[in-house]
């Protein structure tokens, strides 16, 4: 019954939130926050201690909310989270986006060559963290090194920053533990290894939990306390004082700010933000009094390009923000200590990521999702017109004329315009539908006439008014090409071009095999350093699962880690060393 | 104290190296021509190492070497001198090749030092891997995608800023391109321009970049960098190209300007298939008859009349064979199958030499080549016929086969007639054509074509009239080299015709008529190194065999005689030679020359008649009787023709053009439209061959960027030798038909106005033509005159005609068609006066055409409904609804007088007196 009342208390919260931040989007946003007090926060599972240039850097994204102590949960706000690699001089190297389904959330990035060995700070946040400022972020210092760069000189002694960093104790809060069985801790190359984990709350019984799990090579002299990894969640103490960034419950969302002096009446006037390409995304705004629209970028992965649209042809200055926060917390960075006891682990870490990435061509370690062929915004059209199917005439004039019975083609002087016939009314309709080339709106028909046939794949009908937020179509119309690049025809000067960033789109990660003779003797190289990497680890019933993976012909020292959200929102971590000989 | 550390390191590396080493034996041996994988294999067994690779990378390598005593390591690396294979060697001792990229094993020296000494350089590795990773995603076949490395490769770079310099220029032209943007987005945006010479200098920071470049009209284009240093990088682009309008690259557009060819008309069978027709299918002949300059006396008259000749003196090829007859049923359809057409040259002045045996004009009909590649078919259904035809590969892409057949029902139709006469008549028809195609190889081609029609009719149950034409052409086409071609034909035809009758056993006959034709030629064209010449020449002989008649009775109780004539027989040879030159830019000459020899030879029995007196029964001398093959009459001559094309401007041009052409074998008719029961005769020792001479000049212009034609021509003609016929003449079966024939002279002239447009929706043409044509028929003696010896106007002197012909595409599948044309009446004889002599009436007649019928006027039109546009379905089909005569106008073909029961009545005869609807179906798959 209380479990059932807290619930509702929950999602009375989440509602509230939802009236205040988007209800009224017009609204001026800095509302009294107070009234709402939730936070939510991240923690990030890595998977190396230390890692070099050139190599990939995977991660795991828990976001919680709360705080309070053992009342903590997945957040069921935040569906974005941002990563960050930033430099000492508050310069970020990496930016990423992941997205988080039920507070989850993993990626990679590529860890660049061109930056400096050195100690980095790793921050993550949610859209919603960033009205808590970004000392309530997460921050975490990684090591990275350049093998191809000498080592930056040493501080003098006087200016090295005092050891920093979270270096706290594990956290009191675990209700939740995480016992693993091992057969062996030694390994040859190409072995097999299995891992037997469970996990139980304090009281012994099974407990559920999200888990995930790295294996990577770390230096020799490595200890567990070297490790670095906290895992242990950290909620702003207070709520926030403002709220100026608007929580991301379904996707990216975009604020698009139109750079005019007031009263230019752009309030009220329609946005589309259009992303172009072979599967294209499309979404339609409306300005409010300050000029502002906000696209909720559902479905958008990786970096995309993007156009701004308005239906007036009205060139207005766009200003786009990137959801990455601009200002950045003061980092007490530890002392970036490599001394020549790590040589051989560079040396032997670096070989192997040069060939593991000169061998990168011909292996796949992950691999992107093969995602269903995303439905575009107006599901299924009433009508698809392939072109293969019918003789290819050389004017898009023609095709239309010749059988796309249910788009009208007219020409007064020399401008053309399209009219749907209504299939509801049985009717043409009056006024000219939303004219769509690889998902990008154009509202004059004279561009989409220009486009050559033999480019274009399908053409896509709606034969229904369409409502899309508060714009309304007589129809819609898309023209859609074979490899999606709009058959040439250039956007146009009423475009603004924009990067829109998406979460990554999620992989798969697959690791070598080695189940017999012939495998493992097989000549084709393997020298990861990660041996294995599973950010949503599947615990079965009993809160047991059974990891097993191979070792690869990199021979060393390898720090196992498991990390994850037990009941309760706990967090739980185990750390233990394996080795390949 | 530096340089100790650096041989410490050293020492230690190769401590470390030797330490892993241990265990490790030296290789000797050798591989000749070995593949790579099992050297390896071999290298492993006798040393113990152990070599990682990707063995598919290396699967197609072959090595070489000897070695004695040497470390593996050292082997491996020797063995992969050359290849883009690296290979190093690991702490276990293992070696790993790498493709592409050399694997740096150790750390930079003083990589640990720390002392702040150490200039912060980067590694050309970190590049090479960027490289590796950015390319073994994309597909580097596009330009954009490949990484392009700017500057000397050192082993290291220092951070800083490079300069990368080049030109933009246009892809397709080379031209530079002025004002194009340069820039990168990231790290900064960073950009230039490019100056007048599309030139372009932009500093970056060292280490990759993705360049981007843009102009307006050009295609955004990018290009993946990695910058070491200063470096150069041009730049292309191409043309952002809009298709505003329909292109289609037609070679010819501009043809009729630029030609030196004048009164040439190509029509494509998609031009002739849009032609509304009387009868619901296409017709070449009918369509050619709307052309300026190109008469019939009537419809459903066989036969045309190009610029005041008669019928007799056009060419009708098809696939070079002469067509003797070139209609079906009185005229109603005309001999070619249009399914199985390619299209038609027609020439009606400006002949070129390689045609000869003809006065007026060429029509040259083309059947296409089966489908090399699938098996197809297409047909039609329409009122009066059905027809069908197939082609398909017989070996792919070689060899092809088509065949056509077409066939009437109109017998079928006919006894559904409710009048009794038309019911026991009997009129049908059928046409086969075939041609195979074949590809020897690149430079022979082959093909062999067949023709056969028949027809059949008989008027309520009189004579049946039967006429057929069998045609067969090899022809060979060869490329001797890539200046000379040459074309090598076999060419067989015949036409008979037989009439026989036996309603009434007592008159019960049977006539028939024969002519068999033979003709071998060769034909070449030469371009000489001097590209401003084209040369063409050949030769060519034709054998003739003519049976002018035979007339049996096929009944034993028949009272008809028999009667035979002497079989005809004749050579003609012919030689001739053209040269195209280009004299420059504006000036072009065409000159040839044909020369032609006509041999009649025997067994021939030849009358003689009295020097002094017309020829005639009455004065007829003697028999001279020639032994077989001697030659009885011999005629040779030039045919010399000239053009010249001078070039106005682009857009126009003026052309002057002069032609003669001699002819040996003509019709012997009494109508003036083609009849199944003409015959033709050869020149023989009376009948001498006709030699027409053509004078033209032509203007032409075109308009709206090639898309109207206008042209202007006229010419003057001249023939000698036509043959006309004294009054009474009898003309079948006729032994001395020299007695009855008479020779004249022909004179024509004319001026043809056209404007054409053959593209866009609306297309098609309108033409003006004022043609006179007059004959003189003016013997030394009153029997060989006509009208006093004057001139007089032809049968088919028709001094105005107004033709419109028109096409709307309403779009690709609806199309109206529209024609009008518009001439004065043909000219006719009337009777001015009756008279009776022994007691019966008489007419007296005028002087020989002196009056008109009256004027013709006719409007067609045509609708056209394609299928769907959908391509995969079973058939496609279309439907063709035509209105012939849609006004319904009473066009008079010809008036006539009867005298009966002491009254002369005059009746006017018209063909198609009312709007004739049909509709065909027409399909193909």
């Amino acid at each position: 019954m209380k479990i059932e009342s807290d619930k509702i208390a929950g999602s009375f919260k989440l509602l509230l939130l939802w009236w205040i931040c988007l209800g009224p989007l017009d609204a001026t946003g800095q509302q009294e926050a107070s009234a709402v007090d939730f936070r939510e926060t991240v923690l990030i599972h890595h998977d190396k201690a230390v890692y070099l240039a050139g190599e990939t850097f995977r991660f795991k994204v828990y976001c919680l909310e709360g705080p309070a102590e053992g009342k903590q949960r997945f957040s069921r706000l935040s569906t974005v989270a941002y990563v960050e690699i930033v430099d000492q001089e508050q310069n970020p190297v990496v930016q990423t986006i992941v997205s988080l389904v039920n507070g989850e959330g993993y990626g990679d990035f590529y860890v660049p060559l061109s930056i400096n060995s050195g100690n980095y700070l790793l921050r993550s946040y949610t859209a919603w963290m960033r009205n808590f400022g970004p000392e309530n972020f997460l921050q975490k210092e990684i090591t990275i090194l350049n093998p191809f760069m000498v080592l930056p000189a040493k501080l003098p002694e006087a200016e090295r920053a005092a050891p920093g960093g979270d270096k706290k104790a594990v956290s009191k809060n675990q209700h939740a533990e995480i016992r693993y069985t091992i057969e062996r801790d030694r390994y040859t190359s190409r072995e097999e290894v299995n891992i037997n984990l469970a996990v139980v709350k304090n009281d012994g019984e099974p407990s559920p939990a999200r888990l995930s799990i790295s294996v990577s090579k770390v230096p020799s002299f490595f200890g567990i306390e070297s490790s670095g990894n906290s895992f242990s969640p950290k909620f702003p103490t207070s709520p926030p004082q403002e709220i100026q960034v608007l929580p991301e419950v379904k996707g990216r969302l975009l604020k698009a700010a139109l750079n005019q002096p007031a009263g230019d009446g752009s309030e009220g006037r329609h946005l589309f933000l259009a992303i172009p390409g072979k599967n294209p995304s499309f979404f339609a705004s409306v300005a409010n009094e300050k000029g502002e629209a906000f696209f909720e970028l559902d479905g958008v992965h990786g970096q995309r390009e993007g156009f701004l649209v308005t239906q007036q042809d009205v060139s207005s200055e766009v200003e786009i923000k990137t959801g990455f926060h601009p200002s950045f917390a003061v980092f007490p960075f530890s002392h970036f200590d490599i001394g020549d006891q790590w040589r051989d682990f560079i040396q032997e870490s670096s070989r192997a990521m040069q060939v593991e990435n000169a061998y990168a061509g011909s292996r796949r370690q992950s691999q992107i999702k093969a995602s269903a062929d995303a439905v575009f915004f107006y599901g299924a059209p009433d009508e698809t017109y392939l072109l293969d199917d019918y003789v290819r005439f050389p004017l898009i004039e023609e095709v239309l004329r010749e059988y796309v019975y249910s788009v009208k083609v007219r020409k007064r002087r020399d401008q053309y315009e399209f009219r749907i016939v209504d299939m509801v009314n049985k009717g043409i309709f009056e006024n000219p539908p939303l004219m769509l080339l690889d998902g990008l709106p154009f509202f004059d028909a004279n561009r989409i006439i220009e486009l050559d046939p033999l480019k274009v794949e399908k053409i896509e009908v709606v034969k229904r008014r369409y409502f899309l937020g508060r714009a309304t179509f007589e129809g819609i119309v898309h023209f859609r090409t074979y490899n999606g690049d709009m058959g040439g025809v250039s956007a146009g000067s009423q475009y603004t071009g924009l990067q829109v960033q998406g979460p990554q789109p999620l992989k798969e990660y697959r690791f070598p095999s080695y189940p017999d003779e012939e495998s493992r003797g097989s000549r084709f190289p393997d020298f990861r350093n990660t041996l294995y990497w599973d950010p949503m680890l599947p615990l079965d019933g009993n809160g047991e699962a059974s990891v097993n993976f191979y070792t690869s012909d990199n021979k060393g020292k390898y720090l196992v880690r498991i990390a994850g959200i037990g009941a309760n929102g706990s967090t739980c971590a185990k750390e233990f060393f394996i080795w390949v000989e | 104290m530096k340089r100790i550390l650096i041989l410490l390191f050293f020492l230690f590396s190769l401590l470390e190296v030797s330490k892993a080493q241990s265990g490790l034996r030296n290789f000797t041996g050798s591989f000749e021509n070995t593949l790579l994988l099992s050297a390896i294999e071999t290298v492993e067994a006798q040393t113990n190492i152990r070599v990682f690779v990707d063995p598919e990378d290396i699967d197609s390598l072959h090595i070489n070497g000897e070695f004695d005593d040497t470390p593996p390591l050292e082997v491996l690396r020797e063995l992969l001198k050359g290849t883009s294979f690296h290979v190093f060697q690991n702490e276990w001792g293992q070696a790993v090749i790498t493709q592409g990229y050399q694997v740096r094993p150790y750390l930079p020296d003083n990589f640990f030092a720390r002392d702040g000494k150490q200039e912060q350089q980067l590694d050309v590795a970190t590049f090479e891997i960027e490289k590796q990773r950015i390319e073994q995603v994309a597909d580097t076949s596009l330009v954009e995608n490949k990484v392009f490395e700017i500057g000397v490769k050192t082993g290291s770079i220092t951070p800083g800023n490079a300069t990368i310099a080049g030109y933009v220029r246009d892809k397709k032209t080379g031209e530079a391109i002025i004002g194009a943007v340069v820039y990168t987005e990231t790290p900064t945006r960073q950009g230039t321009a490019t100056n007048q010479f599309g030139y372009y200098s932009l500093p970056l920071p060292k280490g990759t970049h993705t360049l981007f470049i843009k102009n307006i009209g050009m295609k955004e284009t990018r290009r993946k960098l990695i910058v070491y240093g200063d470096g150069i990088l041009h730049v292309e682009m191409v043309e952002d190209i809009i298709p505003l309008k329909e292109v289609i690259v037609e070679a010819e557009r501009d043809a009729n300007i630029q030609g030196v060819q004048m009164g040439l008309e190509r029509l494509n069978i998609q031009t002739l298939k849009q032609m509304p027709s009387a009868l619901g299918e296409t017709d070449i002949l009918k369509t050619v008859i709307t052309l300026p300059g190109v008469q019939t006396v009537g419809e459903a008259a066989a036969g045309f009349n190009v610029r005041g000749g008669s019928t007799d003196q056009n060419l009708i090829l098809l696939n070079d064979a002469p067509v003797f007859n070139p209609s079906h049923l009185f005229g109603f359809f005309s001999s070619f199958n249009p399914d199985v057409i390619k299209g038609v040259e027609f020439y009606r002045g400006g002949i070129p030499a390689r045609y000869g045996g003809r006065i007026s004009s060429v029509f040259e009909v083309k059947m296409k080549d089966g489908n090399k590649k699938e098996f197809a078919g297409n047909g039609g259904i329409g009122p009066f016929t059905g027809r069908m035809a197939f082609e398909g590969p017989i070996i792919k892409d070689k060899a092809s086969f088509l065949l056509g057949a077409r066939s009437s029902y109109s017998d079928w139709l006919l006894r559904r007639l409710p009048n009794g006469s038309f019911r026991n008549s009997t009129g049908n028809f059928y046409d086969v054509n075939a041609r195979l195609s074949y590809n020897i190889d690149e430079k022979n081609t082959l093909s062999v074509n067949g023709y056969l029609s028949r027809d059949n009719f008989s008027l309520n149950s009189d004579s049946l009239y039967r006429y057929q034409n069998n045609n067969m052409s090899v022809q060979w086409n060869r490329i001797f080299n890539s200046r000379l071609f040459a074309t090598f034909s076999a060419i067989l035809s015949n036409y008979s015709f037989d009439i026989s009758s036996d309603r009434n056993p007592e008159t019960a006959f049977n006539l028939n008529y024969n002519i068999a034709f033979q003709n071998l030629k060769a034909d070449f064209s030469f371009t000489p190194e001097n590209f401003s010449h084209k040369i063409d020449f050949g030769l060519s002989s034709i054998r003739y065999q003519l049976d002018p008649g035979s007339l049996q009775p096929n009944m034993e109780e028949s009272n008809i005689l028999p009667k035979s004539l002497a079989r005809e027989r004749a050579l003609e040879h012919a030689i001739y030679i053209d040269d195209k030159y280009d004299v420059n830019d504006r000036l072009t000459l065409y000159a040839g020359l044909r020369y032609s020899l006509y041999t009649a030879y025997g067994p021939a029995d030849v009358f003689t008649y009295s020097p002094g007196f017309t020829r005639d029964v009455l004065y007829m001398q003697d028999t001279v009787s020639y032994k077989s093959g001697a030659p009885l009459a011999t005629y040779h001559g030039p045919e010399y023709r000239a053009s010249i094309r001078y070039l106005l401007n682009n857009q126009s041009s003026l052309k002057l053009g002069f032609n003669r052409m001699r002819q040996y074998i003509h019709m012997i008719t009494n109508t003036a439209a083609i009849a199944p029961t003409d015959t033709w005769k050869l020149s023989d020792r009376y009948i001498r061959p006709q030699v027409g001479d053509q004078l033209s000049l032509g203007y032409y212009k075109n308009m709206r960027y090639n898309t109207i034609e206008a042209s202007a021509e006229v010419y003057v003609k001249r023939t000698r030798d036509i043959l006309d016929y004294k009054n009474g003449a009898v003309l079948l079966l006729n032994e001395h038909i020299e007695t009855d024939v008479i020779n004249g002279l022909g004179r024509a002239y004319g001026m043809e106005l056209m404007l054409k447009k053959l593209t866009g929706k609306l297309n098609g043409w309108v033409s003006y033509t004022y043609s006179r044509s007059f004959n003189q028929v003016n013997g030394p003696f009153p029997e060989e005159q006509v009208n006093n010896g004057e001139f007089f106007p032809t049968n088919f002197d028709k001094p105005h005609d107004i033709t419109m012909v028109s096409n709307y595409k309403f779009n690709r599948r609806f199309s109206l068609s529209v024609n009008y044309t518009y001439s004065t009446g043909r000219p006719v004889t009337y009777p001015l006066s009756r008279y009776e002599l022994n007691n019966a009436g008489r007419l007296y007649y005028s002087d020989r055409n002196q009056y008109r019928v009256p004027d013709y006027s006719r409007l067609d039109l045509a609708l056209t409904l394609e299928g769907n546009h959908k391509i995969k379905k079973l058939a496609h089909s279309s439907w063709t609804f035509s209105l012939f005569n849609v006004l319904g106008r009473n066009n008079v073909y010809s008036i006539y007088f009867v005298s009966r029961d002491n009254l002369v009545k005059g009746y006017k005869l018209s063909i198609f007196a009312r709007p004739i609807p049909t509709l065909t179906y027409n399909f193909r798959f």
